[in-house]
């Protein structure tokens, strides 16, 4: 199961998500992305509560990355906020290419290969 | 997406794999050195593992992958599929389907067991075996040179429906990274937020790859998802003398052999098209358009009474276009609960090898028209009589091997498995080259059982019909194959349920014959409709051997309710209105009787009028009736009315039982054999 938390303020707008981002729960995924990223030109993603990740998740948020990029909108991770199984599943897929410093913990290639500065 | 449904899919396609292999392994035994049919096990162990680790299946995908081990080396020449390696093989292939029923309820020691006789195969010890597996891509076929780097890049383009199927792309690539340095480059095909499906696998990948691992080893890993994504794979000994070259679809079952000695550029690709030539369909969805169809049947029925009661033209004009699109989808929906018997007969061959192996004979089987279609439901219903026949044809009927060769036959015994049609019939024969029957042991056997009349003569025919009562067994030695007179009887018992029949012929030092006559469907009966009162009833018209009027004449022969006399021959018979208690209307002054054939005998069953043949679609009476064993069913007539369908059999023993329950043996009983 998914839970998805949003918290929209005047200048941003922040999805956490919590436990299994799978293709069981892609559906409410694209949801809080449709409905809720249009509202903010920031858009700030949680995902330290995930726990199981697959490239259904992975999907969306690239298409949530190319979307937000061609509207010139910020996209980021919160720092720190990309969760073991979700970095784990970015490198699996070959989304974030795996370099030397993918094995330390303070490694960042998946909060820069999702970020829209 | 409910994954308990894609763990039942891949239970039914892991159980289909594995029934496939047990042929393809009976078939090794015969041809150890056919390599593709090394490779289609390989394969479809290869599917077994990737798809069980997918959906949970730790246990199988483990076993598999150990299992598999063995196809390896024997595709990679370093062991021939002798006999013990096949026996192994097929023990190795019962534990998967063993796992597969119920993976918690096998215990852990006795995949053990078998994982040890797979790890001293070829007097390899475990550590060899997985040496060898961790340095798979090193050895991997013969294309793949020691220690030299070959760069690979592929292209895999899953379809949108992989997730749906349960696939998952991290283990492909966890295979790959293991087989040398990669780089994935996703590409996801254009979709914003509002148009994309989240459900839909949208990524398709170029992969470089640098391993010393060969291009089969690379299509291994793509194995179990090839009929779920278009893979391309192009090999080059140098990166630098990257050519651009055309692609080429090559069926699968070709590239397995495809050489690339040339060093030229080669591109293979992968992607499965018979999938899409068939879908699996759950067979209760078959069943209930069948029913569907048969309720048109009905209403064409009552339209085309309609019309004749109107004398509408245009409304009959209706009704007969109305009959040939209904005749046309029934036919359809029929055909789709047709399958091949070949399936069933294939499972018999490692029975045949099995058994001969342990009684010490020489047997094999023969297996002829295997194309032959019938009803599902038909087809398993047969599994257990058919086995029971084959059993016996190789316990009983087959001789020693001292003792056929002694005989001037060959030394191996042969069962043969036929099937053709015969009309609305098949006929199914199992047939053996051994000693044949001896009328004489049977009618003695028969008669020291209490089954024969002293003093009686019985044809050939009549004999062989004590085969089939309950208790008789003329083996010497019951062994626990057969022999102990229980499986005859049943079988015969099994298909009259089927409303066929059975029939042995044999002949003394050439061999025995038992023939199943079998309907093609089970869901509609050629029927002969006949009327009680209100009431009407539908007879098998199979069983139906011909109806006399009963004219004052025939009516005066009976004494008591005694057999009538017709032509000659007394004939016992039923009251059908007096057994269904049928108090409306009164008899016709002339009645009729069918005459049926039950158990070798003639009998009359009498009803008031006999109103013609009808093709009727069976119904099932529900739960409520199902202890009316009577009656088999019910069918509603053009004008809305029920009929029930008689199970002629059961009507005259019943009518027996019931006769001897109240008076002792009456006239019934005794027209029975014995």
């Amino acid at each position: 199961m998914l839970k998805i938390h949003e918290k929209v303020s005047s200048d941003c707008v922040t999805l956490a998500f919590q436990g299994e981002a799978t293709v069981a729960s892609a559906a409410e995924a694209l949801h809080s992305f449709k409905t809720f990223q249009p509202l903010s030109r920031r858009v700030v993603l949680d995902g330290s509560g995930i726990e199981e990740c697959d490239l259904s998740f992975l999907q969306i948020l690239e298409v949530a990355r190319l979307e937000a990029a061609s509207q010139k909108k910020m996209f980021s991770f919160k720092a720190g906020a990309v969760s073991p199984a979700l970095r784990s599943a970015g490198l699996r897929s070959g989304f974030v290419p795996e370099k030397s410093c993918c094995q330390a913990r303070n490694c960042d290639c998946f909060e820069k290969r999702f970020l829209v500065a | 997406m409910d994954i308990s449904k894609l763990r039942e899919t891949f239970r039914i396609e892991a159980a289909d794999l594995l029934r496939g292999m047990e042929s393809q392994l009976l078939d090794l035994e015969k041809n150890p050195g056919d390599l593709e049919l090394v490779d289609r096990i390989f394969r479809a162990l290869h599917t077994i593992k990737g798809s069980g680790a997918m959906f949970g299946f730790d246990r199988i995908s483990q076993f598999a992958h150990e299992f598999e081990s063995i196809f390896d080396r024997l595709r990679k020449g370093q062991l021939l599929a002798s006999r013990e390696i096949v026996d192994l093989t097929l023990a190795g292939r019962d534990h998967l389907e063993e796992l597969l029923e119920n993976e918690t309820a096998v215990p852990e020691t006795n995949t053990q067991k078998i994982f040890d006789a797979i790890r001293s195969v070829g007097g390899a010890d475990s550590t060899q075996i997985k040496t060898e597996r961790s340095s798979e891509n090193a050895e991997h076929g013969a294309s793949s040179a020691k220690g030299m780097l070959t760069h690979h890049t592929l292209s895999f383009r899953p379809e949108k429906d992989f997730f749906l199927k349960g696939m998952n792309v991290f283990p492909l690539f966890d295979e790959l990274r293991k087989l040398g340095a990669c780089t994935f480059e996703p590409e996801l095909q254009a979709q914003t937020l509002d148009s994309f499906d989240p459900e839909a696998c949208v990524t398709s990948w170029m992969i470089e790859i640098k391993t010393e691992a060969s291009l089969e080893t690379l299509r291994d890993i793509f194995i179990f998802v090839e009929g779920s994504a278009v893979i391309e794979i192009q090999k080059e000994t140098q990166k630098t003398d990257k050519t651009p070259v055309k692609e080429i679809p090559v069926p699968a079952a070709q590239t397995a052999s495809t050489p690339d000695s040339s060093g030229k550029p080669f591109v293979e690709r992968r992607k499965s098209d018979t999938d899409k030539e068939a879908i699996r369909v759950q067979s209760r969805k078959i069943d209930a358009l069948l029913n569907l169809a048969g309720e048109l049947v009905t209403l064409k029925s009552s339209i085309e009474t309609k019309a004749a009661e109107k004398g509408d033209a245009d409304l009959q004009h209706f009704a007969e276009h109305l009959d040939r699109l209904s005749e046309g989808l029934r036919e359809t929906a029929m055909g789709m609960r047709m399958i091949p018997l070949d399936e069933t007969f294939q499972s018999f061959s490692r029975m045949v090898r099995d058994l001969s192996r342990e009684l010490g004979k020489e047997a094999e089987l023969k297996i002829v028209g295997g194309e032959t279609e019938i009803d599902k439901n038909v087809i398993e219903s047969l599994r257990d009589p058919l086995m029971h026949i084959v059993r016996n044809a190789v316990d009983h009927g087959l001789e020693a091997t001292a003792k056929r060769i002694s005989s001037g036959k060959t030394a191996k015994g042969t069962v043969t498995l036929s099937a053709g049609y015969a009309g609305a019939e098949v006929l199914i024969r199992v047939s053996d080259d051994g000693a044949g029957l001896s009328p004489e042991k049977i009618l003695a056997k028969a008669r020291e059982k209490g089954l024969a009349r002293e003093g009686v003569q019985y044809s050939e025919k009549e004999i062989y019909g004590f085969i089939f009562l309950p208790g008789f067994s003329t083996a010497e030695v019951a062994t626990h194959v057969s022999g102990r007179g229980v499986g005859m009887d049943v079988v015969k018992k099994n298909v009259e349920r089927l409303r066929g029949g059975v029939d042995i012929d044999s002949e003394a030092g050439r061999g025995t014959t038992i023939t199943l006559r079998i309907p093609l469907t089970l869901a509609i009966v050629d029927g002969l409709l006949a009327r009680i009162g209100g009431d009407h009833f539908i007879f098998n018209l199979s069983n139906v051997e011909e109806c006399v009027d009963l004219t004052p004449d025939i009516v005066s022969t009976s004494l008591r309710g005694g057999p009538f006399q017709v032509r000659g021959e007394w004939i016992p018979h039923l009251e059908l209105r007096k057994i269904f208690s049928i108090t409306e209307g009164k008899a016709d002054d002339i009645e009729r009787m069918g005459v049926v054939r039950h158990k070798g005998n003639r009998v009359g069953l009498v009803v008031d009028q006999v109103l013609g043949k009808r093709q009727t679609v069976i119904k099932t009476l529900g739960r409520l009736y199902a202890h009316v064993e009577e009656v088999s069913g019910a069918t509603i007539l053009g004008d809305g009315t029920v009929a029930l369908i008689l199970d002629i059999h059961n009507l005259v023993d019943q009518a027996i039982e019931r006769q001897a329950a109240a008076n002792g043996p009456g006239r019934l009983e005794e027209h029975r054999p014995a």
